[in-house]
């Protein structure tokens, strides 16, 4: 029997409260109140927990854990993912995975870690005046945060799905990096996307919401932050409604908190639904806008041997070749990585239907796949997206896909295309509606340089949602300061990916750690007696 | 009606699909208690699912009946913890899909979904698909989904693929 650490948390008396339980409203009281308990709401919840202060952590999701994690997307999406993982933009033409549960994305990340790329930082500081040098420096908290979840490079071999990009990348003479992980005893299973099953990937469900919970925090799950009150520059109150158990709001029964402090952590997009419901002061009317997204193109491979990309650690090997190539701001910039392969991810995402499609699935374990990212938000051309409310105030992000993003989706997939031939596909498959199954490089180049890159012809898709809550020192170009510090109310913080001016260009996680545990120190700093 | 107007009317109700916020709205929920796949819904869809999964499907009447019906009930469990405005859209999809007019526009064909031979069905999916027309594509992509998660969701079908999960000895 594998240890739960959450039911065993719970039998020793943790403070938690599940909203879907509860059968009449509720008031709650607290020095600080944290909104989302994901990579920035778990790093602040332990911080502050462990400073004494009386904390109240407060998410949308339910409190699964391991002995939920059956490794089936059946139960995983629903269970684990905003909108069943079938959320989309506006338009519809891309999707977005983002987690919605204790731990939010980071329960079911695929545990890469990187840090900020300095060119990214150089971007932020010229362009917003981030604060990041001297005792402002990342690189102490990138440390604090690779030491507290047990961040390494992976030291076991790539699967063969990672494998494949970094043979192509050796044959071809690009750059490859070997992935740094947040994991301690990982069992190499390939699951990440589901709720690691054995507790060894270190999600904030398994190490910072502990922490905080040990430390006399109050967590409260299926509460959905509808709105904060608020008055003159100052932040009064919290308004939630509790969730049932098919996730769906219940307006019968409410919650509201009171705090000194008010911290949002409520994610890409989250963070910025609950501060437009709440109508907050907007005078740079950036709020919302400003979100990035790195969008994702796909390309499938078949391989004559037995791939397996559903087993082993998901992502081991990332090729930033293409990153920077053309400046920081020049034509669009991407990250080849490759993500794990599984029934209704792989499924859903194959072109066709019917036998054609049939044909594919009973390839399953030959299928290689190589994601390509995309960076956006450095280019005037590249604006991202902006949340807007749905009547019934749910968050919709629009965002368009501009030429700019399209011409760096083409380089993508023949870059993707290149390097699978190069190590020996029998076929390319990109995952576009135009695409068919291509056997040379040369006929696949021919193909992919005459796709109509358009909505829904070409499968976009992210988990990497950014910014929406921009951080800068002038307050006409940003929603918070360095610190996170909101520019008009004067006690309120947000401490997530949103306050991101671009996307990053590497996977988020570490970069949020980082920021957040150098902003939470300095919050922390400022509220003690 | 001529011909054009009854794809217009087809159009104006899908338009709702990509707007997602047409008819819904107020405060009310009423969507969550309603059961979307009514029986009209579930013989459409008892079409479509040869469709999408030819070659999948088993030969054998009783054993493919069983697994249509099994296609469609997966996907009614899933529909319950979809979010209001998903819901409202999937509603409208429904509607297309329950509608002669619309079949008429988009198969030439003035029957029902499940009256129609599978060559038909797969005629309108195919339009879907390929079609200029944004509503359409996402309708097609948005019944994929929903398709392909009942069906390669179940382990069941994993067969099909060759594959299994870990098994952790527990
Ligand atoms: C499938 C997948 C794979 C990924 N792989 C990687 C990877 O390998 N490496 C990497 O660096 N990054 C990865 N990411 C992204 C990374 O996990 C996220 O960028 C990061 O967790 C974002 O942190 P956050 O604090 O901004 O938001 P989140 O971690 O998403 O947390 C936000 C939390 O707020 C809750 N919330 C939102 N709105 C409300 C509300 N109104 N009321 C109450 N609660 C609310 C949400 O339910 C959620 O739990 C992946 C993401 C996904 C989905
Ligand atoms: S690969 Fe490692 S971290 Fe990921 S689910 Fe498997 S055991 Fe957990």
């Amino acid at each position: 029997m594998i240890a739960d650490p959450i039911k065993q948390g719970l039998a020793k008396g943790w403070d938690h409260v599940d909203g879907a339980k509860l059968t009449s409203s509720q008031h709650y009281e607290a020095d600080v109140v944290i909104i989302g308990s994901g990579a920035g709401g778990g790093i602040s919840a332990e911080e502050l927990a462990k400073a004494g202060f009386k904390v109240i952590v407060v998410e949308m999701g339910g409190f699964k854990s391991s002995s939920d994690f059956v490794m089936e997307e059946k139960s995983a999406y629903p269970d684990l993912y905003q909108e069943s993982s079938g959320r989309r933009t506006k338009d519809k033409a891309i999707g977005i995975l983002q987690g919605r549960t204790v731990g939010g994305s980071t329960t079911v990340n695929w545990t890469t870690s990187i840090r900020t790329p300095e060119p990214t930082q150089q971007y932020w500081r010229d362009k917003f005046g981030v604060k990041l040098d001297g005792e402002d420096a990342l690189i102490p908290y990138f440390e604090k945060a690779e030491v507290r979840l047990n961040i390494d490079p992976w030291p076991v071999p790539p699967n063969p799905n990672n494998q494949a990009l970094l043979d192509g990348c050796e044959k071809l003479g690009y750059k490859s990096t070997v992935v740094s992980r947040n994991v301690k005893g990982c069992a190499n299973l390939g699951y990440c996307g589901m709720g690691c099953p054995i507790n060894a990937k270190q999600s904030m469900l398994v190490t910072t919401i502990p922490g905080a919970l040990n430390n006399k925090a109050k967590l409260i799950t299926n509460l959905y932050v509808q709105n904060f009150k608020w008055a003159k520059d100052k932040v009064t109150g919290v308004e939630a409604l509790t969730i049932d158990q098919d996730f769906q709001r219940r307006k019968s029964v409410k919650v509201t908190i009171k705090a000194k402090h008010y911290i949002l952590s409520a994610g890409g997009i989250g963070s910025a639904a609950i501060l437009k419901r709440s109508e907050v002061p907007d005078p740079s009317e950036r709020l919302g806008k400003f979100t990035f997204l790195h969008p994702v193109v796909i390309s499938g491979a078949l391989m004559a041997d037995p791939i397996k990309a559903h087993s082993g650690a998901p992502q081991s090997i990332y090729s930033d070749e293409f990153l920077f190539k053309d400046g920081v701001d020049g034509k669009a910039g991407y990250k080849l990585e490759v993500p794990p392969v599984h029934p209704i991810l792989i499924g859903t995402k194959l072109v066709g239907y019917g036998e054609q499609h049939a044909a594919l699935m009973k390839q399953f374990n030959n299928i290689q796949v190589h994601i390509s990212l995309i960076r956006d938000g450095f280019h005037p051309e590249s604006p991202g997206g902006t949340v807007e409310l749905s009547n019934q105030g749910d968050p919709i992000l629009d965002y368009p896909i501009t030429d700019y993003i399209w011409d760096g989706v083409r380089r993508s997939y023949l870059s993707m295309a290149e390097l699978q031939f190069a190590v020996g596909a029998k076929a390319v498959l990109p995952i576009h509606k135009k695409g068919g199954s291509y056997t040379t490089w040369k006929s696949a180049k021919e193909a992919i340089n005459n796709f109509p890159l358009e909505n829904y012809w070409s499968s976009v898709v992210s988990a990497h949602v950014m910014g929406g809550c921009n951080m800068g020192e002038n307050s006409n170009t940003s929603v918070v300061n360095s610190y996170g510090e909101h520019h008009q109310l004067e006690n309120l913080s947000i401490l997530d990916g949103s306050v991101f001016p671009t996307s990053l260009g590497a996977n988020p996680q570490l970069s949020i750690y980082g920021l957040v545990y150098r902003n939470v120190e300095r919050l922390i700093n400022r509220l003690k007696p | 009606m001529d011909r054009r107007s009854f794809l217009k009317t087809g159009l104006l109700t899908g338009s709702m699909l990509v707007t997602g916020t047409s008819l819904y709205g107020c405060a009310d929920l009423d969507i969550l208690d309603t059961d979307l796949v009514t029986d009209d819904v579930s013989l459409a869809l008892g079409a479509l699912v040869p469709v999408f999964f030819a070659g999948v499907l088993p030969d054998e009447p009783q054993m493919r009946k069983q697994k249509i019906k099994q296609v469609i009930d997966g996907m009614r469990i899933a529909m319950k913890r979809l979010p209001p405005h998903t819901l409202k859209e999937l509603e409208d999809l429904f509607g297309l899909l329950t509608n002669r007019l619309t079949m008429l526009a988009y198969t030439g064909s003035f029957s029902y979904l499940n009256e129609m031979p599978t060559v038909q069905a797969m005629k309108l999916i195919e339009g879907w698909r390929t079609s200029y027309i944004g509503l359409l594509n996402t309708a097609y992509e948005g019944l994929k989904e929903l398709l392909v998660a009942s069906f390669y969701g179940n382990p069941e079908n994993w067969t099909v693929l060759n594959y299994n999960k870990p098994d952790l000895g527990v």
